[in-house]
């Protein structure tokens, strides 16, 4: 006891750093947004306005001061290029889980593992930093890519929401997906440590 | 699994019931509480305003929306009389652990009992319901009364803050204790 046992840290990887949003990047946001096949992936159809953007990243400060948010931007490290941004929310301090939300807006840079990385690096600060229990996520079941990402950082399907997401005129399933902090420490920091 | 498995109402004591602060409870807290010998203990030791009540019993609302804060009135089992308040504050999220703190307000229901069960309530709220890890309270040194339950209620001496308490031309040290989750559920399981 006493000793710190570093394990990391969850801001740095290898291809990506997480860090905050600041209203510097809004002109490289507002480059990056609004791509429809993206959003669509995500399940958010709506594209935003500067100032809609601008007031976004605002209310992040306000947010992460009252813990019911904490949202980064990813970062490549190669050319410190900003391609996405990524969330807990939805933060329940009682049962001690969280809503992960991400997405990669630079379409060159998706099937890269920049995403992947940038999961594992959020997984790492909801478990090691704040200190939750459970991780969930929701993904719209068309999205095929980001449900093997998923799968394979060790998120469960918990749950299918019966079309729940309207697109198009057609409406499709969304899927609940989750993993608990015992599952995250076995799969991802079993000797890693010391 | 799927069963639900309850360990006991934290807000129904053996002698207290715990329940929200109301505004119709600010002329008992004047009656007894905003007295110099009362607030020698707890302090601040200037006595309040009932619109500095009122303030504080809304507040505790506010705080309780905001998760900030939890506060509740200490009121007798049977005849709902007014006896005081606990609450926890101060509660940290991350590392799971809070302050919290307790009073009896009119001396003449003291050494009954009340202060050690509405504390045990409070502790099952904390740990039972609020999933919290860790329990802090401060008291004066020269508040012997309140250690002593303290001590039977659980809670362990962790250190002193000297002088820190500046009271009728003398400094006294402001002692603190504190109770892990582990340490009130195995007591609760010997019940």
């Amino acid at each position: 006891m006493g000793e710190i046992d570093y394990k990391g840290s969850p801001f740095i990887g290898e291809k990506v750093k997480l860090r905050p949003l600041e209203l510097s990047d809004l002109d490289r946001w507002m480059q990056i947004t609004n791509n429809y096949e993206t959003k669509a992936f995500a399940s958010t159809f709506l594209i935003f306005s500067k100032q809609q953007i601008e007031e976004w990243i605002t209310s992040l400060k306000e947010k992460a001061n009252k813990q019911s948010n904490f949202t980064f931007a990813i970062e490549t490290l190669d050319n410190q290029e900003l391609i996405g941004s990524i969330s807990v929310r939805f933060l329940d301090w009682i049962n001690r889980h969280g809503n992960l939300g991400v997405i990669i807006h630079d379409p060159s840079k998706v099937e890269k593992g920049y995403g992947s990385e940038a999961i594992l690096l959020l997984m790492k600060f909801c478990f090691g930093i704040l200190n939750l229990h459970r991780l969930e996520l929701f993904v719209a079941e068309y999205n095929a890519r980001a449900i093997h990402v998923y799968e394979k950082l060790g998120f469960k399907e918990s749950a299918r929401q019966r079309q729940r997401i309207y697109f198009e005129g057609a409406y499709y399933d969304n899927f609940v997906m989750d993993i608990l902090e015992d599952e995250f420490r076995e799969q991802h920091e079993k000797g890693a440590s010391a | 699994m799927g069963e639900i498995t309850f360990k006991g109402n934290p807000f129904v004591g053996e002698t207290v019931r715990l329940r929200p602060y109301e505004q119709s409870d600010v002329e008992h807290i004047m009656e007894h509480w905003n007295t110099y010998n009362s607030r020698r203990f707890l302090g601040p030791f200037t006595p309040h305003s009932s619109l500095q009540e009122e303030d504080f019993i809304k507040s505790q609302s506010k705080w309780a929306n905001e998760k900030k804060a939890f506060g509740f009135a200490i009121t007798e089992k049977h005849t709902g009389e007014f006896l005081g308040g606990t609450g926890c504050h101060e509660i940290d999220w991350i590392n799971r652990s809070t302050t919290v703190g307790i009073a009896i307000h009119n001396p003449e229901n003291h050494e009954k009992g009340y202060g050690s069960d509405a504390l045990r309530c409070m502790l099952k709220f904390c740990f039972n319901i609020l999933n919290l890890n860790r329990v802090e309270l401060g008291v004066y040194d020269f508040n012997s009364r309140a250690i002593h339950v303290y001590e039977k209620v659980g809670f362990k001496h962790i250190g002193r803050k000297r002088d820190d308490i500046f009271f009728e031309g003398s400094y006294y040290d402001h002692m603190l204790m504190d109770i892990l989750r582990d340490e009130f559920l195995e007591m609760s399981q010997g019940k």
